[in-house]
């Protein structure tokens, strides 16, 4: 059970958004796909979710392919940074009609969530705003239950105790009722904690698909006195490195030998941003 | 599809409400200061028209009812394919409420002497001819298909437009016209000499049956092959509609 995407191009004019994309996106896992403005992210998701066509290449969701196929379709919720609800439909109905073409949709779940975010199910979409309008597509989200929910951008105009909620809610979902998450974000440090594998997209290509962890062990953060820290990083890849007064964090990438490293170092994981920085610089 | 079948008619419910609120309205308002206030009928005065208001409404419902449709169809894991046959299939049955209304309005209103029905007018050498059951039949069967053509023609356009670029929108909203208004005028009478005009009118009198003696069973088929081009054409238009805006 996974979604397998295989050479999958689009164009935009003379702007290649994808160039031949591989990937496989497994069953009961939480992604991050990460890319830069522009590198693919929500084309690629467009594509898998049938709301945009491949130039070249096939989605295939549970072996059935995605394009203009309802059941596999039915599969699949995107959370997009615009919805695409009618703008003169109430929350309620939304909700409503999500029941209807969703089967498994949590209607209890969902009257819960707009309960603790504080959704006035009485309003327009349209009257939204833009963080009351992500609050909306996450409870849609988080109630629908289907075997894969893309989000992304999810928590675009959030405030950061929303933001907590959310990602504690998803978190919760995801241990009572598994489902692969793909998260599309801006906010690295935030979904850091939370992915187990981590989708790289540059300019239209796959760099990198692995395990958070597996990207992670490339390399390592070392800190302290600058002096120390600027002896220890002398013959090493760095990647980024921060100052604060006469303390520096460095990130290193590089296999760590645990024996060379100085009294007065720590050496902890690498940041996941630092990472995705210099892999898509 | 049964979920798709029920929102398109829950989108076309509230406004077919509303109509139907104004033309009983508007038919009870005209019977009585007809009949009851000012006795007009004694006079021969009628009241008419209905069917080519409800032509109209559900052309205009028809032109609404692609793009939100499609959005929120495709945000809830629906092809296009089905957004398609929903429509058509809510489209049939909500013709048919359509047409058993103003057939049952027409009936109503003929008996009461006030009211005359279009299809009694136009089709006035072929109505009296036949009894009351198979009058009610032919109305409902010609208030049916052409109700329905009215939708599918509103249904294409506003798929056509969707399909097209800002200039291309620009051009067809300004080109049909002129090319109707002024373009064909002109070539029919300076180069054709009547020929082309001759030859629409040629169509209208055969499509509508008045070629075949009046017969209303002629725009019933004339109904049938436009509804069924009109509605081949918008499927190809639909089926590769996408999202415009960045999503």
């Amino acid at each position: 059970m996974s979604i397998e995407i295989t050479g999958v191009s689009k164009s935009f004019g003379p702007v290649a958004a994808l160039k031949d994309v591989s990937l496989s996106i497994a069953e009961g896992k939480i992604y991050g796909l990460l890319g830069r403005n522009g590198a693919g992210k929500s084309t690629l998701l467009n594509i898998i979710t049938n709301r945009l066509f491949a130039d070249s290449g096939t989605v295939l969701i549970d072996g059935e392919p995605a394009a203009e196929n309802d059941r596999a379709l039915g599969k699949v919720y995107l959370m997009s940074e615009k919805h695409l609800y009618p703008e003169g439909m109430k929350v309620a109905n939304v909700l409503k009609w999500s029941r209807h073409f969703y089967p498994d949709f949590d209607m209890d779940f969902a009257l819960t969530l707009a309960e603790k975010f504080g959704l006035n199910l009485n309003k327009k979409v349209k009257a939204l705003s833009t963080g009351y309008s992500s609050i909306l597509k996450i409870i849609v989200s988080l109630s629908v239950n289907v075997p894969y929910v893309l989000l992304d951008e999810p928590v675009l105009g959030l405030d950061a105790n929303h933001r907590d909620m959310f990602y504690k809610l998803l978190v919760e979902r995801y241990s009572l009722r598994p489902a692969t998450y793909v998260i599309s974000t801006h906010l690295i440090e935030e979904v850091a904690g939370i992915i187990e594998d981590v989708i790289i997209i540059k300019e239209g290509e796959i760099i990198r698909q692995e395990s958070c962890e597996g990207l992670m062990a490339q390399g390592y953060t070392v800190s302290g006195s600058s002096a120390a820290v600027d002896q220890f990083i002398a013959d090493k890849i760095v990647i980024g490195s921060d100052d604060l007064g006469g303390l520096k964090s460095a990130y290193i990438l590089g296999t760590l030998d645990r024996s060379a490293v100085p009294a007065g170092l720590e050496i902890t994981r690498l940041d996941l941003q630092k990472l995705f920085i210099q892999l898509t610089a | 599809m049964k979920s798709a079948m029920i929102y398109q008619i829950a989108e076309m419910k509230k406004s077919l409400l509303i109509y139907y609120a104004i033309m009983l309205f508007l038919l009870l308002a005209s019977f009585l200061t007809t009949e009851v206030f000012f006795h007009f009928s004694a006079n021969g005065t009628t009241i008419n028209g209905i069917e080519i208001s409800s032509m109209i409404f559900i052309f205009v419902c028809g032109l609404n009812s692609f793009k939100e449709p499609f959005r929120m169809f495709l945000q809830n894991g629906l092809s296009r394919k089905t957004l398609f046959l929903s429509y058509l299939c809510s489209l049939l049955p909500v013709s048919g409420v359509m047409a058993i209304i103003d057939t049952s309005i027409g009936a109503i209103g003929r008996s009461l002497g006030s009211y005359q029905s279009a299809f009694h007018e136009f089709y006035r050498q072929y109505f009296p001819a036949v009894g009351p059951g198979q009058v009610f039949i032919v109305v409902f069967a010609l208030s049916l298909m052409l109700y329905t053509t009215s939708a599918l023609t509103g249904y294409f356009i506003t798929s056509l437009y969707y399909r097209m670029s800002k200039g291309l929108k620009l051009l067809v909203s300004i080109g049909v016209p002129v090319l109707l208004i002024i373009v064909l005028p002109i070539v029919d009478m300076g180069y054709a000499n009547g020929a082309i005009s001759r030859g629409l009118g040629e169509i209208f009198l055969l499509a509508s049956g008045v070629k075949a003696g009046y017969n209303p069973l002629y725009p019933l088929g004339s109904c049938i092959i436009l509804s069924s081009v009109l509605a081949g054409l918008t499927y190809l238009l639909q089926r590769r509609a996408v999202i415009k805006e960045q999503v």
